[in-house]
């Protein structure tokens, strides 16, 4: 079993779903507008040009086209304090975003754009009457620590994504899991592969951020059935 | 979105509209402007409709048309224009209104050969054919059938709740019209904000 440290004292277990949600409206709370969703090891100015590295590979993957009056509909899952969803409506497209943490999305909202909503609701549960152009996750998933969960949040994900449109998953280009600590846990890409392409989700090209050689980027997986 | 715009994403800077527009519409300057060309993705055949029944029935497999149609979106002849886009054996893959045209709307098809084994996926900027067979054919019918009942029903949750609202408004205009000595039963005193001190 994995222990978690703070300097040298051990404090928790791997987080549950209950403490996972805890601990991230609680680092939300405290942390500035960028370090609380993005990488909390890097300061403000960086965590602006790591925003701007990783919303800049997802235009290039959902491509630029854009029509307000008759927009993408685009589902951000897990998305904190609303960077980049909040970017998705000034592009003009119809976004929702969903997110565990109350305070993030007390802020989402109070910050709203364009078309946007933004819903308190863990990924796994998260279940509108439509479906989506795009779905797309970042850096959330090797946050759920239990594999039970992480298999039904994805699948989830899955589910809400029309024939013909995209699903973005990020996390590590390995072919292991690993746990990196209490709250950290990335997954083979493998596991994806063999998750999605039953429902009818293709991979079609992994895509690194490319930021400061960090293993990390976007799964690209299309509905073809 | 813009007429131009559209073209532009769609051909590369060199790229061929057969323009059977019959308009006057200045294409982007980069393009070249033909009445005929062979079927390619670096061409497209600009057609304006008027009517439903104009729509071009000699496309040939693998042309990409570019419809342009005289209606806003919410008013499209959804039957006919879908019955014609099949006969005419075009598989749209996308579609979007115009802004700065006079055509409201703008529809990009592709000519399929008539067995349609393939589909055109709308985000797939590499515009590579899927195949239509399968499960994938099951899920279009299945979105289709299902998408189509969310929508029946939301219009009626939709019309029921601007109903409400309406009323609403209505009783809301009643009561900041109503005089105040009006709504006083006989003998009660009124008082205005003035007399409460």
């Amino acid at each position: 079993m994995f222990y978690g440290y703070v300097g040298r004292v051990k404090i928790v277990d791997q987080l549950g779903a209950n403490e996972t949600i805890e601990h991230w409206d609680r680092r939300h709370r405290q942390l500035g507008a960028l370090r609380s969703g993005g990488d909390a090891g890097y300061d403000e100015f960086s965590n602006e040009i790591f925003y701007a590295v990783r919303l800049g590979r997802l235009l290039d993957i959902i491509g630029d086209r854009t029509e307000y009056s008759a927009p993408l509909r685009i589902l951000d899952a897990g998305c904190g304090k609303g960077w980049f969803a909040h970017s998705m409506a000034r592009f003009g497209h119809a976004i929702d975003g969903i997110d565990v943490s109350e305070h993030a999305i007390d802020l989402c909202r109070a910050n709203a754009t364009g078309h946007s909503s933004f819903h308190l609701s863990p990924l796994a549960d998260w279940q509108p009457p439509y479906l989506y152009d795009v779905v797309y996750s970042i850096d959330v998933l090797f946050h759920i620590m239990d594999d039970a969960l992480w298999e039904a949040s994805v699948l989830n994900l899955a589910a809400q994504v029309r024939l013909g449109g995209l699903l973005l998953v990020v996390d590590h280009e390995s072919d292991v899991d690993r746990t990196w600590s209490f709250y950290q846990r990335t997954r083979a890409l493998h596991r994806y592969q063999s998750l999605l392409e039953p429902v009818g989700l293709q991979v079609d090209r992994f895509v690194p951020y490319g930021f400061r050689g960090a293993p990390t980027g976007f799964l690209v997986l299309q509905r073809v059935f | 979105m813009q007429l131009n715009e559209l073209v532009r994403s769609w051909l590369p800077e060199g790229g061929t509209v057969v323009d059977r527009t019959g308009s006057e519409h200045a294409w982007p300057p980069l393009m070249k402007v033909a009445e005929s060309a062979p079927a390619s993705d670096d061409a497209l055949t600009a057609v304006a409709l008027t009517a439903v029944g104009d729509l071009p029935a000699d496309a040939v497999p693998g042309e990409v048309v570019l419809l342009l149609l005289p209606w806003p979106p919410h008013e499209l002849p959804l039957g006919p224009l879908i019955q014609a886009l099949v006969s005419a054996g075009l598989q749209a893959t996308e579609a979007h209104p115009l802004a700065d045209t006079n055509w409201g709307v703008a529809v990009i098809c592709r000519r399929v050969d008539d067995a349609v084994q393939e589909i055109h996926s709308y985000l797939d900027r590499s515009r590579k054919p899927g195949p239509l067979t399968g499960r994938t054919l099951l899920r279009l019918v299945d979105e289709h059938i299902v998408e189509g009942l969310v929508r029946r029903t939301q219009e009626l949750a939709l019309e029921a709740v601007t109903a409400e609202r309406d009323a609403l408004r209505k009783q809301l205009a009643a009561i900041n019209t109503t005089p105040p000595a009006a709504s006083a039963t006989e003998g009660e005193v009124l008082l205005s904000s003035d007399d409460l001190g």
